[in-house]
């Protein structure tokens, strides 16, 4: 077959991979998003190699200095600084790590625990289906904040605490959804079809359900990453996440609560990186469903 | 004069590869009472014929014709709001699936009654208690469902796909409609349950007068219920003429084949024999060849035939083809 | 009897547990036993009206649901109802739906190729080699492997499924109403193909199929179901010739009806 594509080099058909990199790629905004995710990665893994302060690092001289482009800013501190001298574009850089990147470790240790889950009770049945597929679903029931306040309330205050509660409210939603989506799936005639050729049920989920659920997961984990950012950063704005002089960016904005007034680029700066990253997500979430749904049409 | 009378309909849909001809330059002219068959595979357009004389236009259809009246109202010049309501109070169309049409979460009596317009009543105004449920039981036993207690209370997936066809006949027709445009509605349904829709749809024509535009995929089931036929394919119109006409003398090739294509039951077939089958498949909307669109398939095919070939009149016959079949040698 | 036949098939019947609420619980008999032979390339029609049971007994010989009761046998040997090891080199099934019977994410090469990977001990080579065989004797070009199968017209995949059938060499082919979603043109060119295979290979044909001519046309034998009974069965010439059962000659009756061709 493949020397059969050598001898005719106009027969070239895309795997269903590049047919959405292709269909993905028509999508201005969401490209433009992509690229700003790609930013908000490299900024969380090397980021904080190039940054030349301390975030921890007091100015005395350097007190409530505005952002650059402003008349009293310096170019030194590109976006200015807070109430006890700390660079600002430090603060965030570093904080993109604990903000986005702790809500993407939680939002993919989710993702592997439920849709493991998922996938083992939709491929179960009876009994055991059920009890994997309502394992936890009492979590689903309470609001994820509430866990979490209530789980730092007992485990304690701290970011990892709340990045673990905000992966505990995360995986019954992962759980639930890879549970219907291999339902679904499992009804479709080709599942049939292979399993007549006696496929046995480990290359059934491989060959025939995990790319066709792909989509569904897709879509779920960047909805929960949107939310986990959302959480991770509110848990910490009400002071039961990371502590006060930790840069994250919640706790951020709540330290420049009191500066609004006089210094209010140290609310606005954290609020924005919060939007922009949210932001990012959703949009790239939503291309890339829709050019997952154009690679089978 | 004719009752739907249209010239060179054309409907052209922008997809993503450009602007395609779905359907390309159709006549159709129905006098009053007739029962029209329009017939053609998947791609054929006969069902974008339907929805373009409904008035149920998609964002990315352009429809053009030189005419399209309805009696003597011009459809292409009225507003959208004025052809709904000629279209409301003249045509009626049934589809395929019966039972995805019908409301799946209200009895069917209460979807019956709520289409019955209030201009059909007649009688005294003492006599409007009830008349809607009165007249909806009464279009029910016109449309052959005796037990319409049953039929009014139940719910649509409690009832059998004929039956809900038959609602939706009774729904049809319930406007009094002039016209009903039936798009495949026997298809997905097995002979016994054809048989009994078929009778009805007949029924409705000699006893109402109404003028039915019968579209399907299989030529041989519906053929004796219509006087004239039309053809298409690949959203031509490939051949017109009368029942009796098209079925002994078809001229073209691809109404010959779908004549053939299908062995009947008489078995004058010797068994196990091949099929004549056109080779290749429809083409996609796509990749339409040029000149006849049948012209890659078809086993008459000449030179000429990239060339569209003109629609003929023979003796009230119209066929568009090159080179005809079964003509007479008289014809030079 | 002095040879095994091809096919045979005791005492086949199947019930459904039907649960009303948590205790209550009804067995529903969707097909009583019934038992019938196959010779080598003879076809079998199965007809019936919708819930006569003629598609589960087509599932049944599959292999897609398990009998409640009764044996296959093919060539005097046992089939058990879950070894499809043995099962897919003697039955396949080709499916309603070309549409959904063909995994999307795959290319045609390695839906075919899949039955060869799980059932025989075939070099990728050979593999390749076989599936191009097949995909030529259904009348596709060997090219096709590299495709997927939503870009391919629902005809072609048709005759992918009939290739996905074809590819273990089977003795008997199950079609559960195969025809009637296809296109007229293209439902005969796939009766053509079907035919034309059974004179050079031999295969048997277990047909569900709702229009008559075609049965008639097709089929050697024919069994008529009615609410999961065999109503009647024999040489399909003969039970449309002079039909005995009421059933049948209704099932006739509303075929040739009065706006027929």
């Amino acid at each position: 077959m493949a020397s059969k594509a050598k001898t005719y080099p106009e027969i070239r058909i895309p795997s269903p991979v590049t047919q959405t990199w292709l269909a993905y790629k028509e999508n201005p905004v969401a490209m433009a998003a992509l690229w700003g995710m790609m930013c908000l990665l490299l900024v969380v893994i090397f980021g904080p190699s190039f940054v030349t302060y301390n975030p921890l690092q007091q100015d005395p001289n350097a007190l409530l200095l505005p952002p650059s482009w402003v008349a009293h800013g310096t170019i030194v501190h590109f976006l200015g600084t807070d109430d006890l001298g700390r660079d600002l574009l430090t603060r965030l850089i570093y904080g993109a790590r604990l903000t986005f990147g702790s809500a993407v470790v939680a939002t993919l240790i989710a993702m592997l625990c439920g849709c493991a889950v998922g996938l083992l009770a939709g491929m179960s049945r009876g009994l055991k289906s059920s009890v994997l597929h309502h394992m936890l679903d009492t979590l689903l029931s309470i609001p994820s904040l509430l866990l979490a306040i209530v789980l730092v309330a007992v485990m304690g205050p701290g970011l990892d605490n709340a990045a673990l509660a905000v992966t505990l409210t995360l995986t019954p939603q992962f759980i639930r959804a890879t549970y219907n989506a291999v339902n679904d799936e499992l009804q479709k005639e080709y599942i049939v079809a292979v399993r007549l050729d006696g496929s046995p049920p480990m290359r059934i989920l491989r060959l025939a359900i995990l790319p066709n659920i792909v989509d569904i997961i897709v879509a779920q984990t960047t909805r929960a990453l949107s939310t986990a950012i959302l959480d991770i950063s509110a848990v910490c704005f009400l002071g039961i996440g990371a502590q006060s002089p930790s840069p994250e960016w919640g706790t951020m904005l709540a330290d420049g609560m009191d500066l609004i007034y006089i210094g209010s680029w140290t609310v606005t700066l954290p609020g924005f990186a919060i939007i922009f990253s949210v932001l990012v997500t959703n949009l790239v979430g939503d291309g890339l469903r829709s050019a997952l749904q154009k690679g089978i049409d | 004069m004719p009752l739907l009378d249209i010239r060179n309909l054309t409907i052209e849909i922008d997809t993503p590869q450009g602007r395609v001809k779905a359907v390309d330059r159709v006549n159709l002219t129905l006098n009053e009472g007739e029962i029209r068959g329009l017939v053609g595979e998947s791609g054929s357009g006969k069902s974008l014929v339907a929805k373009a004389i409904m008035g149920m236009k998609k964002e990315n259809w352009r429809i053009t014709a030189d005419r399209m009246r309805i009696n003597d109202i011009d459809l292409m010049s009225l507003s959208p709001r004025e052809r709904r309501k000629v279209i409301g109070r003249d045509i009626a169309m049934i589809f395929q699936e019966p039972r995805s049409c019908l409301d799946p979460s209200m009895p069917i009596g209460a979807q019956l009654i709520e289409v019955i317009p209030s201009r059909v009543f007649e009688g005294h105004w003492w006599q409007r208690l009830f008349w809607r449920k009165k007249h909806a039981i009464g279009l029910l036993h016109r449309v052959g469902i005796k037990d319409h207690k049953k039929v009014m209370a139940a719910f649509p997936h409690q009832l059998s796909e004929v039956v809900c066809q038959k609602v939706m006949i009774a729904m049809a027709i319930s406007i009094k409609p002039r016209l009903l445009v039936a798009d495949e509605p026997i298809s997905a349904m097995e002979s016994t349950t054809q048989a009994q829709l078929l009778r009805l749809l007949d029924r409705m024509n000699q006893n109402n007068n109404t003028t039915i535009l019968l579209i399907s995929n299989d030529i041989s089931t519906i053929a004796n219920l219509t006087e004239t036929i039309t053809v298409m394919y690949c959203g031509q119109m490939v051949e017109t003429g009368s029942r009796e006409q098209l079925l002994a003398t078809p001229h073209h090739p691809y109404t010959n084949a779908l004549l053939n294509a299908i062995p009947d039951f008489s078995g004058r077939l010797p068994h196990k024999s091949r099929l004549n089958a056109l080779p290749g498949a429809i083409p996609p909307l796509q990749h339409l060849p040029i000149g006849c669109r049948l012209g890659p398939r078809c086993p008459y095919a000449q030179k000429l035939c990239v060339q569209t070939p003109p629609i003929t009149r023979l003796k009230n016959q119209q066929y568009s083809c090159h080179f005809p079949l079964n003509m007479e040698e008289a014809k030079k | 009897m002095n040879a095994e036949p091809l096919l045979r098939v005791t005492n086949i019947g199947k019930s459904f547990i039907e649960r009303h609420g948590l205790f209550r619980k009804e067995a529903v008999r969707a097909l009583e036993q019934i038992s019938f032979t196959l010779e080598p390339g003879e076809t079998l029609a199965l007809v019936g009206e919708a819930g006569s049971g003629k598609s589960t007994l087509a599932k049944i010989l599959a292999g897609v649901v398990a009998a409640s009761e009764g044996e296959i046998r093919v060539d005097g040997q046992l089939i058990a109802p879950d070894d499809y090891e043995q099962r897919c080199k003697q039955i396949r099934m080709i499916f309603q739906d070309p549409n959904s019977s063909l995994n999307p994410r795959l290319r045609i090469g390695r839906i075919l190729e899949a039955p060869l990977m799980l059932n025989t001990a075939m070099t990728p080579e050979e593999r390749a080699h076989q599936v191009q065989e097949t995909l030529r004797m259904v009348g596709l070009l060997a090219e096709h492997a590299l495709f997927y199968p939503q870009m391919i017209s629902s005809g072609q995949k048709q005759r992918v499924a009939l290739a996905r059938a074809l590819i273990m060499n089977p003795r008997i082919i199950v079609a559960d109403e195969t025809f009637s979603m296809l296109d007229l043109s293209v439902r005969s060119q796939i009766i053509n193909l079907l035919l034309k295979l059974q004179q050079e290979l031999g295969i048997a044909y277990v047909i569900v199929a709702n229009d008559l001519g075609l049965v008639r046309h097709i089929s050697d034998k024919v069994i008529i179901m009615h609410q999961g009974k065999v109503v009647e069965s024999g040489e399909t010439q003969q039970v449309f010739a002079a039909p005995q059962h009421e059933v049948t000659k209704r099932l006739i009756q509303s075929y040739g009806h009065e706006y027929r061709r």
